[in-house]
């Protein structure tokens, strides 16, 4: 159901309060500590695809900033995906240095060569006899657990996670029905910036910074921004909104009608048409699944699905984009941003696919020009709360969230 | 790669290969940030009326760069860097967006396929 105009969002949701929001979140050392704690400790984070270790003896390592864990992610000789500690059991010696690598056995550890299978079982140690009583069975790799949804690979740095993935997916968990399936990896960036990662998330989840930060036609530095002067383009409303336990969504509408360039014309010729670029008319199409684009909104360009605690989701047709943030700081943040899109059959359309990429790069590119700024304009001295309309309820529920789970943990009641 | 030739049928625009044939996405953002509006504008509505042809003819190869004969790599990342520049110089006249806090060098370019 679209929202009757006039109305707000949060009648919907009446529990999630309207008052302003303590700036603590993105400048306390002690909330960070908190959040990472009870947060990122506990919480299912996305590590990647399955594509990423596509066969078996594929792998690659995370570093997990806060709290620090080397993460060795792997698919085993039964094509089983499993996450273990990058840290060797005799005396803990770090035992892989590379970031990825394929068709590998095993690893041997470089400081005296005790031999781990692809499954992480302890399988070989030189001169074992002299040892006097080794458990070699206990003393496998250390587990982490580590589940696939949707081809995304989870990790749960909680020995014993509160939730199972099923749980904490909750609404989303079959909503989604193969969607990410089939697209490829087409570009792949990292950014590291002064910034605590919520600024880039909650920018992510709202379109009322649109109409300043994403103009269509460049306003000059000396003359944007007079007191009164209208916006260059009309401010984008969201269509809809739906908010779950920890998990929350935007749709973000786009115009299907307006004038197509030669080369958007030569994009459609080869069929490289993403939502991104060409937002669809009229109904939702059949074949989308019910998380996409789930409140069946004419017009609609992409949903931001914001997961609990770190991920950004952009899904359109044809195209989807992965921000996943990694905070190393109260004011810093690693983020790892990937492209997905269909395969592309030939030269030709491969070309006209880079369009779609220049472009989502270069909008992604305006949202970063603006966080760090902000991050060091938010001093306690300077603004103890910050005010959010009914078009910013996703970034409230965040907070939201957030909060639940660092007071209740996972099967809190939502706090305001 | 050395310069070769551009196939047959695309050699007036052979002068823009030592600049605009670039091999990858961050090669490619980088000589558009870094160029004059000059320089874009005529690489830019020089390759305009000319983009649908070098489709047309790059259609046959398959969609990696390495699987190309060198002179239509050359033609193929032409055609990249074409549409490197293609939003930016339609919709805004400029070769970069608003990005004073946050240049373009800050962007790392991690290779696609492999995890962070
Ligand atoms: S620390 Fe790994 S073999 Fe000794
Ligand atoms: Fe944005």
């Amino acid at each position: 159901m679209n929202q009757p105009a006039n109305e707000q969002w949060i009648r919907n949701y009446p529990d999630l309060g309207t008052e302003q929001l303590s700036t603590d979140a993105a400048t306390s050392p002690e909330f960070f500590e908190r959040e990472r704690d009870q947060v990122f400790r506990r919480s299912w984070l996305v590590v990647g695809r399955q594509q990423d270790v596509a066969d078996s003896g594929d792998w690659f390592l995370k570093e997990v900033p806060s709290p620090k864990a080397s993460v060795l992610v792997m698919r085993g000789d039964d094509g089983v995906i499993r996450a273990f500690y990058n840290t060797c059991k005799h005396r803990g010696s770090k035992l892989v240095h590379k970031n990825c690598g394929s068709g590998v056995k095993g690893f041997s550890c470089p400081l005296h060569g005790w031999v781990y299978d692809s499954s992480g079982n302890l399988a070989f140690v030189p001169d074992e006899n002299e040892f006097y009583q080794l458990d070699k069975p206990a003393l496998g790799l250390t587990k982490i657990n580590c589940e696939v949804w949707e081809g995304f690979i989870f990790i749960n740095l909680d020995p014993q996670p509160q939730l199972t993935l099923k749980e904490f997916l909750g609404e989303i968990h079959d909503s989604y029905n193969g969607y990410f399936d089939g697209l490829e990896e087409a570009s792949h960036y990292t950014v590291t910036a002064d910034i605590n990662w919520k600024l880039l998330f909650d920018v992510s989840v709202e379109a009322y910074h649109v109409f300043s930060i994403h103009p269509i036609h460049p306003v000059s530095d000396e003359t944007e921004k007079e007191v009164g002067k209208p916006p260059e383009i009309p401010e984008i409303k969201l269509p809809h909104i739906v908010l779950h336990e920890l998990h929350r969504l935007v749709t973000v509408p786009g115009n299907p009608f307006r004038p197509q360039s030669p080369v958007e014309q030569l994009m459609i010729k080869y069929g490289v048409v993403s939502s991104f670029t060409f937002p669809e008319p009229g109904e939702k199409p059949a074949d989308l699944p019910v998380g996409v684009n789930p409140g069946n909104v004419p017009a609609w360009s992409f949903d931001v699905l914001g997961m609990f605690p770190n991920n950004v989701v952009l899904t359109g047709r044809g195209i989807y984009v992965t921000i996943v943030m990694w905070p190393e700081a109260v004011d810093k943040t690693f983020f790892d941003i990937r492209i997905y899109m269909k395969p592309v059959n030939n030269m030709a359309e491969r070309i006209c696919r880079e369009a779609i990429i220049a472009m989502t790069r270069d909008v992604m590119r305006e949202d970063f020009d603006h966080v760090e700024p902000q991050q060091s304009a938010l001093s306690p001295d300077a603004i103890q709360y910050i005010q959010l309309s009914d078009q910013e309820l996703a970034v409230r529920h965040g907070y939201a969230a957030l909060r639940k789970v660092m007071n209740e943990g996972f099967r809190g009641e939502l706090v305001k | 790669m050395s310069i070769v030739n551009l196939p047959e049928g695309f050699e007036d625009l052979q002068r823009f290969v030592g600049k605009w044939s670039l091999a990858t996405e961050q090669e490619r953002m980088q000589m558009r940030v870094h160029s004059s509006m000059d320089e874009i504008s005529e690489f830019y509505n020089t390759l305009s009326p000319r983009i649908e042809e070098m489709l047309a003819h790059l259609e046959q190869f398959p969609a990696q760069l390495e699987a190309l004969p060198e002179a239509d790599q050359q033609l193929a990342t032409l055609g990249l860097s074409f549409m490197e520049c293609s939003r930016i110089f339609e919709m805004w006249g400029a070769q970069d967006v608003h990005c004073a806090n946050f240049p373009p060098e800050r962007l790392g370019f991690a290779p696609t396929g492999s995890p962070a």
